[in-house]
């Protein structure tokens, strides 16, 4: 029993003393009406006839014989009095009313403290109920965290042999490439061509370290998004700047369309890691002397990006698992370039944990368009990707 | 770990003979905590019908719904509509907000039917967040149509559901409306550790949600 209970029923106990008490009392208030009343008329008998006086104190001391009451009825009926009037009678019935009032108050306010103390606790148990249901709710979404840290933990594991694996390919055509230098005579020409593949092997090679570094340093949880208020052109623009050579070789026309400018809370490193590997994906695959067009809309709450190209877009049943790790398209282009199905997948984990989402439409004019939102309200503190 | 959200041999018909419409048709799914998934297929496909049984708003003729390893269809009537008060948050394509009340009280209105203390802190960063501060004593009919389903995405989370089933939220909004909403959806969702199940006809919607399900004639295609 707790002590709020324990109070509740000492009140309640002292409540109904108090009602007891005061019902005993005004009883007790009655019979001395009465005993006053018997006192007053035996005074009156014996003062007007003193010689009958042994047998009025008998008779007013209780020996009455029962069939006596009818008498006295018909005497006073015969001089017009009623018993009902008699003094002692009003106290006694008056002394009861009220006694008949308290216990019915306190009866009604009983119950109703009992009402009260039932919904009180009725109210009680729900909110325990509740509570209970959200320990139970923050209890599950650890564990939830959890598996998926365990399921990730796993994935990583199998990122060692996805990295060799996608190493041996360049690795080997290098390879081919130098016995067939040193155990065949070749001209000069001949020479050139095969140093020009190897160069390109080398560029492949760099290109997956390049992804495997960042790659790595997500999964080892060295990605802290760091979100501040910034305008966010300029993190496109830096995102822009990185890519822009490469487009240039490739006679892509890479441009940022005019328009307002706004503060944002965005990690401005990260977010423009992300953007310049939606551009770098862009341009990978387009052909040569096309465009990508980089375009800043205003929405509702959040900022909208729109990165479209005139490349070879993304088929409708692949468009939803480009954004998973080491997923590679099954297009002849995707399947020859370099890369290890990195990019797209770390975009997507940049960008939603600052709240904001990537998707791929088709584009007006062939190709794809990548689509991005990053909230103008979105939690302030820093979260791991991870 | 138990999925949050299980149907098991589900099975709704509707109509009788030759004209049966099986709106689902022995479906086994399984939702996880957490998850974002969007159901997917075209119109008359039982998308909705099953978001419906998902939800406790429609018995099944034989099979069963599991919220947390508990069938919802053994609990009498009254628990049911509780359960699913504390449990589940709606988000419909017609926004169904009330509209003799505002914006704040559309909010917390299931909030108030549950007896509970209105966290008047814990609604605002939801207000805020979906860019409403300035709406909050508007009534619905004066709202765009983004924004009355900004306010019943708003409404679904201030009573803290664990899971938010959205059928067809922007299926009455423009392509700039709908990717809006549907990215305030999906990251309210995760910045409040719940689960959403959402409908869609809409392939690239489906492409932002963690899982997929497709389904075809009351049937789970592929998940």
């Amino acid at each position: 029993m707790d002590r709020r209970k324990l109070q509740r029923v000492a009140l309640l106990a002292g409540l109904l003393f108090l009602i007891l008490l005061a019902i005993g009392t005004l009883l007790h208030a009655a019979g001395e009406a009465v005993k006053e009343e018997d006192q007053q008329k035996l005074g009156a008998l014996v003062r007007e006839h003193p010689e009958y006086e042994d047998s009025y104190a008998r008779i007013m001391g209780g020996d009455a014989p029962n069939e006596t009451a009818d008498l006295g009825e018909q005497i006073m009926e015969k001089y017009g009095y009623n018993a009902r009037d008699g003094g002692a009678y009003r106290a006694v019935r008056q002394y009861l009313f009220l006694a008949g009032g308290i216990l019915a108050g306190g009866v009604a306010a009983a119950s109703l403290a009992v009402l009260l103390a039932l919904r009180a606790q009725k109210k009680a148990e729900e909110e325990r109920e509740r509570l209970g249901e959200s320990i139970e709710e923050l209890r599950l979404r650890e564990e939830g965290a959890r598996e998926r840290l365990v399921r990730e933990e796993q994935e990583t594991k199998s990122l060692v042999t996805d990295i060799s694996h996608q190493l041996k390919t360049p690795i080997a055509a290098l390879r081919m490439s130098l016995e067939i230098k040193e155990t065949t005579e070749l001209t000069e020409e001949e020479k050139k061509e095969w140093s020009g593949r190897e160069l390109e092997e080398v560029g492949k090679l760099e290109e997956l370290l390049n992804s495997f570094t960042q790659l790595s340093k997500l999964e080892a949880d060295m990605i802290q998004i760091r979100p501040r208020m910034e305008e966010i052109r300029g993190t496109l623009a830096g995102a822009v700047g990185a890519v822009y050579m490469k487009a240039f070789r490739r006679g892509i026309d890479l441009s940022l369309e005019e328009s307002e400018d706004r503060r944002i809370p965005h990690d401005p490193k990260w977010t423009r890691e992300a953007f310049a590997n939606i551009l770098d994906n862009a341009v990978k695959y387009s052909p040569e002397n096309t465009s990508v067009t980089v375009r800043v809309s205003w929405l509702a709450s959040a900022v909208m990006i729109e990165f479209e190209d005139q490349g070879i877009g993304v088929p409708q049943e692949e468009a939803h698992r480009i954004f998973q790790r080491f997923y590679r398209g099954n297009a002849r282009q995707v399947q020859e370039g370099e890369g290890a199905g990195v990019g797209l997948y770390l975009a997507r984990r940049i960008l939603e944990a600052q709240g904001g989402t990537i998707c791929v439409k088709r584009g007006r004019r062939g190709g794809s368009d990548f689509i991005v939102t990053l909230p103008y309200n979105s939690v302030m503190h820093s979260v791991s990707v991870l | 770990m138990k999925p949050i959200l299980e149907t098991i041999d589900l099975v709704k018909y509707y109509g009788s003979g030759s004209s049966v419409v099986k709106a689902i048709d022995h479906t086994d799914l399984a939702i996880w905590r957490g998850e974002f998934t969007a159901i997917v297929g075209r119109s008359g496909s039982g998308k909705s019908t099953l978001l419906h049984m998902l939800g406790g708003l429609d018995r099944p003729d034989s099979g069963k719904v599991l919220i947390e390893g508990k069938d919802i269809f053994k609990l009498k009537e009254e628990r049911l509509a509780v359960f699913r008060r504390r449990k589940i948050g709606f988000v419909f394509q017609s926004y169904n907000l009330v509209p003799s009340l505002n914006v704040w009280e559309n909010i917390v209105l299931p909030i108030g039917l549950d007896g509970r203390k209105v966290d008047r802190e814990f609604v605002m960063g939801i207000i805020r967040r979906i860019g409403m501060e300035d709406k909050l004593h508007a009534l619905p009919s004066t709202l765009s149509g983004g924004q009355q389903q900004r306010a019943a995405i708003a409404r679904a989370l201030a009573a803290r559901p664990a899971i938010i089933l959205a059928d067809e939220p922007t299926g009455n909004l423009d392509s700039k409306n709908e990717l809006d909403v549907i990215s305030l959806l999906k990251s309210c969702v995760s910045e409040y550790g719940q689960t959403l199940v959402m409908i869609t006809h809409d392939e690239t919607i489906a492409q932002m949600a963690d899982r997929m399900i497709l389904i075809e004639d009351g049937k789970v295609v592929s998940a």
